[in-house]
């Protein structure tokens, strides 16, 4: 290839990846992602039916389709959980980002780690979003090796909406 | 339902769930997961081309197939990596656990995200395993929201024996 030729191809390349990127997001579609998070979690419990837990997650997202909507975020979530004799009843925040660093913001809330989520706000090309879904715990995981961290994957499947 | 039917049934259960507990682990065969991980990074430099951190990272191991080898195990790493005019070298461990508390380690090292890997010791069912393949990353993920945080998700693959 001479220098004329590697040019144009490396040009070509760069508006390839130029209108790749440009690619504005459907205005609507479905949401069909794993989240996988880590975090360090607190707890209190007056008996063994009566426990309270928090803390911050930290964790990845990822489409089941590479690319689909939500594909290679991360994430920051605030979350909270009651177990009592019912079951353990959780609810949080979820901030993901992605790489242009705009954000959604998710409410969760479940019980026994299975639950709903809801969009609550957006920034960038997520402003004015909507859309809810379900979440569910992916396998049964062993707890963490390292004391007082915390471990879950979930799959997570609904629909969004931009104005 | 009767009392007898119904312990005949509750024993029925027991024994089918202790039958599939104990369903050994083939020999040998593939491996293919997804390994989520979080955890906290130390840098120092003495450059921008001269740069070396250390990471205590905690995650969760998916497979391809449900149940596979090391599906839902949790795991740490420490890893180092050292930053140069020739891109990101790093090396470092892994000890996984499963539900019985059975572990196996595994060495890592790569340049730029990925690399090879293979197993170095077990316990349990999994004691003197080998085996070994290469990793990537799964997603190409933003920086975490939380400064000193690093998170991702690689794509591991290989094969393993058993003796």
């Amino acid at each position: 290839m001479n220098n004329v030729t590697r040019i144009a191809f490396q040009f070509s390349i760069a508006l390839v990846s130029a209108s790749l990127a440009a690619a504005p997001l459907p205005k609507e579609g479905p949401v069909n992602t794993v989240n996988c998070f880590v975090g360090d979690m607190t707890s209190m419990e007056s008996s063994k039916d009566n426990q309270f837990i928090s803390g911050v997650l930290y964790g990845m997202r990822f489409a089941t389709t590479e690319g689909g909507f939500g594909d290679a975020q991360t994430a920051q979530c605030l979350t909270q959980a009651h177990t009592d004799a019912t079951g353990r009843n959780a609810t949080g925040v979820c901030i993901y980002a992605d790489a242009d660093g705009d954000k959604v913001t998710v409410d969760v809330a479940g019980k026994n780690g299975a639950g709903k989520w809801t969009y609550t706000s957006g920034t960038g090309k997520y402003a004015g979003i909507t859309g809810s879904g379900e979440y569910k715990s992916l396998r049964k995981f062993p707890a963490m090796m390292q004391p007082g961290k915390f471990g879950v994957c979930n799959s997570a499947t609904g629909t969004y909406k931009l104005p | 339902m009767n009392n007898v039917t119904k312990i005949a049934f509750q024993l029925s259960i027991v024994l089918a769930s202790a039958s599939l507990a104990a369903a050994p682990l083939p020999k040998e065969g593939s491996v293919n997961w997804v390994g989520c991980y979080v955890g906290d990074m130390t840098l120092m430099e003495a450059s921008k081309e001269s740069q070396f951190g250390s990471f205590h990272l905690s995650g969760l191991i998916l497979t391809a197939t449900e149940g596979a080898l090391l599906d839902a195990t949790t795991h740490e790493c420490i890893i180092q990596v050292s930053i140069d005019a020739t891109g990101r070298n790093a090396n470092g461990i892994c000890v996984t656990v499963d539900a019985d508390g059975d572990k196996t380690s595994q060495n890592y090292a790569g340049v730029n995200g990925a690399g090879k890997w293979n197993f170095v010791g077990g316990t349990g069912k999994y004691a003197g395993i080998t085996g070994g393949g290469e990793y990537k990353p799964a997603r190409k993920f933003p920086a975490m929201m939380q400064q000193g945080k690093r998170g991702g998700c690689n794509s591991i693959t290989g094969t393993y024996k058993l003796p």
